[in-house]
């Protein structure tokens, strides 16, 4: 019998009150009412349960309550105690419950059947899966030593594949994306000048502040939570805000000055402001003489740049450099020039971001109340684990510290990727280990484990990669979904999300340092694991067992939560975070404590350091490539919705965005016979070209670039709402600039035209 | 009794359409169904240029012209001051759709579990994720409100009746804020009792110029928009609303 809807209504009103003997009919039974709007809860009130869990859905980390009912997540919030998300969620997070049920989720270990580069697999036990992947890596391990296997990690579970199991394993060469495709010219810029990092949680002192100057720091695109709340309270109280981009970005929006500088010409702009704050005598003279040393070279130094020497370069008049540096005077100590995060641009990246940060100090803001704070993270003891064989900085978003200094480890090999040679120092850049892959130099690395990271969306030159993993003896992938480079592993372990199992505790260095817990949520879907227990049976299976004495992470979280006199039980009941009294300030220091760890104590604004390693003690300015004639200059960015890579596939994320499209200045696409929503093909210098992408022309950007939101064009993958939508940026980065100091990999150096489709 | 009301502060928002997402999380909403919206806006020529965004959820207007069109009393004004639709007794003749200046309703054409993305009824589907049909369903919304006992929460998602913004009213109901509001990350959304001069909505709307959208039509909305100013002819936009059904 059919039934129509109102007809079962009628009927279902009787039955109400039997829905608790309903609910036990069986979940298509109840699926089945449910769509016809049966009248009954579908849930029992003591089902719903909370869990807590900070975000994953970009590195940022927020706190949140996971909310399941009998065994499913129906919602995330922000958890309020959480000083990351107060509450609040970003778009992304939300839609984590979207990323938990994607169907293309990967379900099964694979082995590989068929020649690489294809997606032909077969399904395998976890335990057959495992021992192959054991089997090969100690094979490697005994042939060729430990580190002819490299590592390559991002998502928090990089703890586990990019910190722990690497280094027990015995190899120096672990990669991030995180630093040589993002932070790296920053960190070690500020490790140089403060002897200390940034860290991940930029150390903005955002409530106090009363003026900003972004430099290419596009907040709001990057929906960095905390930075969004931040950024926009300071600017309801009024702080002032100069954005200096060649794109009318979100935050150019907020600006009372958009600067649309010409790409690549920042340091100038920034040594043209030291310029005018020290002619001027603008500059915090009591605080650089008593936190600084080198100001006087400085002074001889930037003589020459001023606004007018700055103003051809830059294409910003010099009246307006003027203006700024004297508003930035007038606000000062309040007054800050975030660091940014995404700061590989040109290959002088660490000179820029050198030149940021003395430019900061002549405010004399670092350690003071709007400016730039100085963060702490609590001190808690690692589970007791014999020494590792290597100690390897591999950096990511709180990098270790890092000094000019190399980290090797005497007696063991070297990292491979060039550090001491192709550039002087910081954590292993993650580009620079596709090399040795190829050229077997300095010595070959044969073996691949890569942990989260979409080897064809975040390095650079894609078709260098193929060739590496052509020619690699073994690849291990661990991931989530299937992106498309898992079609070049050997063997697939898939992933649980991270609604689905504990992970290393999130230890914040911040304003408050705290940790957050990640627990569980429901089950892992079948045939998931967690990557602390992927980890744990490869150690295992690597005769590992002394880096493994635990056996659950329960025993492991409470063993180092014991440090600090905590528990997980502990931690549930504060909310999930723990948090400590943190030193935000310079007046938290007392007489004889210096928070800048430098050889000389103060702040290195002349960088002994850098000139005795052959570099430019003091920022300089050096031009750019220009982009040939019929070619723009390519940039990227983020969309708000928008992680990486790694969130196109989400059901919620791609509904609102589900393709990016390049921005073309209106004039410049009206010269190409352009308009708004044509379909074309970016080709670069080298003749890569991407996939179709639509024309957004419009005048908020410069003539001389083009914009693409970064992560599209998805290509080869198993996504099936990602796959061939939009156009991927890393496809046609296939050069970088190396940044001779860090071993950042500037990306901002190549050129597209347009091609219309015909 | 409460009036609730909104407010959208134009100058903080920085168009990250967390409030969409939120919507969709806390309300369900089956595809291409947004009960919240963000337009975006750019006006001017390089460099002298201006973009601005304008989340646009329902306006709960006062004098609500699709209240007024609702043949079978479906959709009613709550003593609140909340626009609701009871979808039980909807009949799905979109006058509320068409009657609406600001284009917040939406009719469910296909069944809402055919519409959630994907069909997860179906066998290949259901094989692949080992039976892990995504809930979608935010327990709160499966009871009826208000002293009517009328349900609107959700609005439903039934194939063949109207939905919109709710204003979160399970919510409200609890005493917390509006999924949107709760989450903007700039809180750029304001929410509050308008009859309460303390109320964070009011010493806004008391301290800040405000506007509301298409004010001449005489619908009296409920949300205010301070900060910015409504889009005139100079104003472009920037995309094409996505995915409206």
């Amino acid at each position: 019998m059919k039934l129509t809807r109102r007809e079962f209504l009628r009927r279902g009103g009787a039955l109400a009150g039997m829905w608790t003997g309903l609910s036990q009919l069986g979940e298509p039974v109840l699926a089945f009412l449910r769509t016809r709007g049966a009248r009954w809860p579908w849930y029992r009130p003591d089902e719903v349960r909370i869990t807590y869990n900070y975000c994953d859905m970009c590195m940022w980390r927020c706190g949140m309550l996971v909310y399941t009912v009998n065994g499913r997540v129906v919602k995330v919030e922000g958890n309020p105690k959480d000083p990351k998300s107060r509450g609040r969620l970003c778009g992304r997070g939300q839609a984590a419950v979207a990323h938990l049920y994607d169907p293309d989720r990967l379900r099964k270990p694979l082995i590989r059947t068929g020649e690489r580069g294809t997606w032909s697999f077969r399904e395998a036990t976890w335990e057959e899966a495992l021992d192959r992947a054991a089997e090969a890596l100690t094979r490697l391990r005994d042939q060729y030593g430990p580190e002819s296997v490299a590592w390559f990690a991002h998502t928090t579970g990089d703890f586990w594949f990019g910190d722990y199991l690497p280094l027990a394993f015995g190899s120096p060469n672990v990669g991030k994306p995180a630093t040589g495709l993002c932070l790296t010219p920053r960190e070690v810029a500020a490790q140089l000048t403060f002897g200390r990092g940034v860290g991940g949680h930029e150390p903005v002192d955002w409530e106090n502040t009363r003026y900003i100057v972004l430099i290419g720091n596009h907040i709001g695109e990057n929906a960095h939570n905390t930075v969004m709340q931040d950024f926009a309270r300071a600017l309801a109280q009024g702080a002032k805000l100069v954005v200096v981009d060649p794109r009318y970005s979100t935050a150019a929006m907020k600006a009372h000055r958009w600067l649309p500088i010409k790409p690549g010409t920042d340091t100038a702009l920034l040594l043209a402001w030291m310029n005018v704050l020290i002619t001027e005598g603008l500059y915090d003279r009591e605080y650089i003489e008593k936190y600084t040393v080198g100001f006087e070279r400085l002074a001889e130094h930037i003589r020459p740049f001023t606004p007018e020497w700055a103003a051809p370069i830059t294409e910003i008049p010099a009246e307006v450099i003027r203006e700024v540096a004297r508003e930035m005077a007038a606000h000062r100590p309040q007054v800050v020039i975030p660091p940014g995060r995404h700061v590989v641009w040109y290959g002088n990246d660490t000179q820029r971001m050198r030149a940021l940060f003395i430019l900061n100090v002549l405010l004399g803001n670092v350690g003071r109340r709007g400016g730039l704070y100085l963060p702490r993270a609590p001190a808690l003891d690692p589970y007791p684990h014999p020494p590792f064989p290597v100690e390897v900085a591999a950096g990511g978003c709180g990098a270790a510290a890092v000094g000019i200094r190399i980290p090797d480890t005497p007696g063991h090999p070297p990292r491979a990727d060039g550090v001491g040679s192709k550039f002087a120092t910081g954590p292993v850049v993650i580009q620079e280990l596709i090399e040795p892959m190829i050229t077997g130099q300095p010595y070959p690395i044969r073996g691949l484990v890569v942990y989260g990271v979409n080897l064809f969306h975040s390095i650079p030159n894609v078709p260098r990669t193929i060739e590496a993993l052509k020619r690699l003896e073994f690849v291990l992938a661990i991931d989530v979904l299937p992106q498309e480079h898992l079609a070049w592993a050997d063997i697939v372990l898939p992933e649980a999300t991270f609604l689905e199992r504990y992970d290393e505790l999130w230890v914040a260095s911040h304003r408050i340092p705290y940790i957050a817990l990640r627990e569980p949520a429901v089950e892992p879907l079948p045939d998931t694991r967690p990557g602390w227990w992927i980890a744990r049976e490869l150690g295992l299976r690597l005769g590992l067992a002394d880096y493994f004495q635990w056996s659950s992470i329960e025993e492991y979280l409470n063993t180092r939560l014991m440090s600090v006199g905590l528990s997980l039980d502990r931690l549930r009941e504060a909310g999930g975070v723990f948090t400590w009294p943190g030193k935000p300030y310079l007046e938290d220091y007392g007489e004889g404590e210096t928070p800048f760890p430098t050889p000389s104590g103060k702040i290195e604004i002349y960088s002994e350091a850098l000139a005795r390693a052959g570099f430019d003690p003091l920022p300089v300015y050096e031009p750019v490539e220009e982009p040939p004639p019929g070619y723009f200059r390519l940039l990227y960015g983020r969309h708000p919705l928008h992680t990486f890579g790694k969130t196109q596939n989400n059901p919620w994320l791609a509904e609102v965005y589900p393709e990016n499209e390049v921005w073309v200045n209106d004039e410049a696409a009206a010269a190409l016979g352009l308009k708004n929503g044509d379909l074309v093909l970016l080709e670069n210098q080298d003749g890569v070209r991407s996939g179709p992408v639509r024309v957004r022309a419009t005048p908020r950007i410069r003539k001389d670039a083009v914009y693409l939101v970064h992560g599209f064009g998805h290509r080869g993958s198993r996504l099936s709402r990602a796959e061939g939508r939009g156009a991927s940026d890393n496809l046609l980065i296939t050069r970088y600039r190396l940044d001779p100091i860090s071993g950042g990999a500037g990306m901002r150096v190549n050129f597209v035209r347009l091609i219309q489709e015909v | 009794m409460p009036r609730y009301g909104m407010v959208i502060d134009l100058s903080r928002c920085m168009g990250c359409r967390a409030c969409m997402e939120a919507c969709k999380v806390e309300n369900n909403t089956p595809q291409a169904i947004f009960w919240m919206y963000v337009f975006r806006f750019e006006e001017g020529e390089f460099p002298n240029v201006r973009q601005w965004f304008m989340p646009r959820p329902c306006m709960h207007c006062d004098n609500a012209p699709c209240v007024k069109v609702c043949p079978v009393g479906a959709r009613y004004k709550r003593e609140d001051g909340l626009v609701a639709t009871d979808w039980e007794r909807c009949i799905g003749c979109r006058y509320c759709e068409v009657a609406c200046p600001y284009g917040v309703n939406y009719f469910n054409w296909k069944r809402p579990d055919r519409n959630y993305y994907l069909d997860w009824g179906v066998p290949e589907l259901r094989s692949i994720t080992s039976g892990a049909v995504p809930p979608y369903r935010n327990p709160d919304l499966d009871q009826p409100y208000g002293e009517e006992k009328r349900r609107i929460a959700g609005g439903g998602h039934v194939k063949g009746v109207i939905e919109k913004c709710t204003f979160c009213v399970h919510r409200v109901e609890k005493g917390k804020l509006p999924a949107c509001v709760a989450n903007c990350p700039v809180q750029a959304l304001l929410f509050g009792d308008l009859d309460d001069p303390e109320s964070v909505v009011s010493r806004v709307l008391r301290q800040k110029p405000h506007f509301r959208l298409l004010e001449e039509l005489g619908t009296e909305p409920r949300v205010f928009y301070v900060g910015g100013k409504p889009p005139g002819p100079e104003t472009r936009q920037i995309e094409p609303v996505r995915a409206r059904m």
